[in-house]
């Protein structure tokens, strides 16, 4: 589970990286929320990104909440 | 900062074990703003699990296990890079409360999901939760703590199985209770015995919870004192029978100015149970008959 690739939020991954270099631009460093093809908006922070996305789709849907950075950062587990 | 310190019988329990706490996992708790007041999305389904304290972790971690068990919303993914190499994880929102202390609650974070193989642990708290506190580590003792943003709460986790006994009794009753506190610890007796914290509140509680959890037995002080305070006498009395599920008995009922009906009344469970009574026992004489049961099951 932890190390398989990505199954589910395929389509939202995909319309990030399409998007990705645009939205550098206008909105580098915001969380982007995404469901489907439709980017809902943009946030200062995980937790008013997270909260838009639960009130529009709902506590129980998956969708992405991403934060729009140049570079993907790796966490540390040791 | 308050400071609160346990008896430890082993520092180096800390060495071998870690700092470890329980916490209670589950869905974000996300509030409805169209609603007075704070009412929850979703009624909140949780798992409790030990969690290790993990400055090595710049993230919270969960095991695959425990997402699939509480059926956690995704929200990304990531990379997660550990000694191994260099794996893709997904990322899940999560709420992490402390039942058993007195910290904020943490009602939605990033958990990454990954395998911990060889850790008897389905959790790792991070350096993104760590961000929210003051972490002590004292080697040397044994202890360590934790002070949250609201400088509330400090807990140093005692190992299991670290007091012989938990006291229940009515506050009413310590002319009786001290004594005999001190003739347990004159024994060598472990005691779970704070008098400071016998008015009811959620410090209490969580400090009877663990109390319970780390004793072996638990006298149970019955007077018309504690008959009269359910409220938080029925808690305890409640850990205590859960302790006694393997079928072991492990509550010591002593009836101070109360009779065998009296107690009957109260809990059917005490029947047929044999109690020892405060006008007609000595304080070495329930001593005596504690460390014998300890022998036993030592």
């Amino acid at each position: 589970m932890s190390t398989a690739p990505p199954t589910r939020l395929t389509a939202e991954l995909e319309l990030y990286e399409t998007n990705k270099h645009e939205w550098l631009r206008d909105h580098r460093d915001e969380f982007v929320v995404v469901k489907g093809n439709d980017p809902l908006g943009f946030y200062t922070n995980f937790h008013e990104a997270y909260s838009a996305g639960v009130a529009e789709y709902g506590i129980d849907a998956d969708f992405l909440v991403k934060r729009v950075v140049p570079q993907e950062p790796v966490f540390v587990v040791f | 900062m308050a400071k609160h310190n346990s008896p430890r019988p082993d520092p180096t329990d800390l060495e071998k074990f870690g700092p470890r706490l329980e916490i209670e996992v589950g869905p974000p708790i996300i509030y409805d703003r169209s609603k007075v007041g704070q009412h929850a999305l979703a009624a909140h389904r949780s798992s409790r699990m030990p969690a290790l304290i993990d400055t090595g972790a710049s993230r919270t971690v969960l095991t695959p296990e425990a997402i699939d068990v509480l059926d956690l919303p995704l929200v990304d993914y990531t990379t997660v890079s550990r000694a191994g190499g260099t794996d893709p994880v997904a990322v899940y929102a999560a709420s992490i409360l402390f039942p058993r202390d007195n910290l904020a609650p943490i009602e939605l974070l990033q958990v990454l999901c990954c395998e911990l193989p060889s850790q008897p642990i389905q959790c790792l708290i991070g350096r993104d939760i760590l961000s929210r506190w003051v972490f002590a580590y004292n080697g040397q003792t044994g202890d360590w703590s934790i002070d949250d943003e609201k400088g509330l709460a400090v807990w140093v986790e005692p190992p299991e199985g670290v007091y012989d006994v938990f006291i229940s009794h009515a506050s009413e009753d310590k002319s009786f209770v001290e004594p005999l506190v001190s003739a347990l610890k004159a024994a060598d007796i472990k005691v779970w015995y704070d008098k400071d914290r016998m008015t009811w509140g959620d410090d209490l509680r969580s400090s009877i919870d663990k109390g319970l959890s780390n004793s072996r037995f638990g006298i149970v002080v019955f007077s018309k004192a504690f008959l009269k305070k359910r409220r938080w006498t029925e808690h305890e009395l409640n850990g205590l029978f859960v302790k006694e599920r393997d079928g072991e008995k492990v509550i010591l009922p002593i009836r101070h100015g109360v009779t065998q009906d009296d107690l009957a009344k109260y809990s059917s469970s005490f029947v047929d149970r044999i109690a020892m009574d405060s006008s007609k026992n000595s304080v070495e004489e329930i001593v005596a008959n504690l460390k014998s049961l300890l022998g036993q099951r030592s």
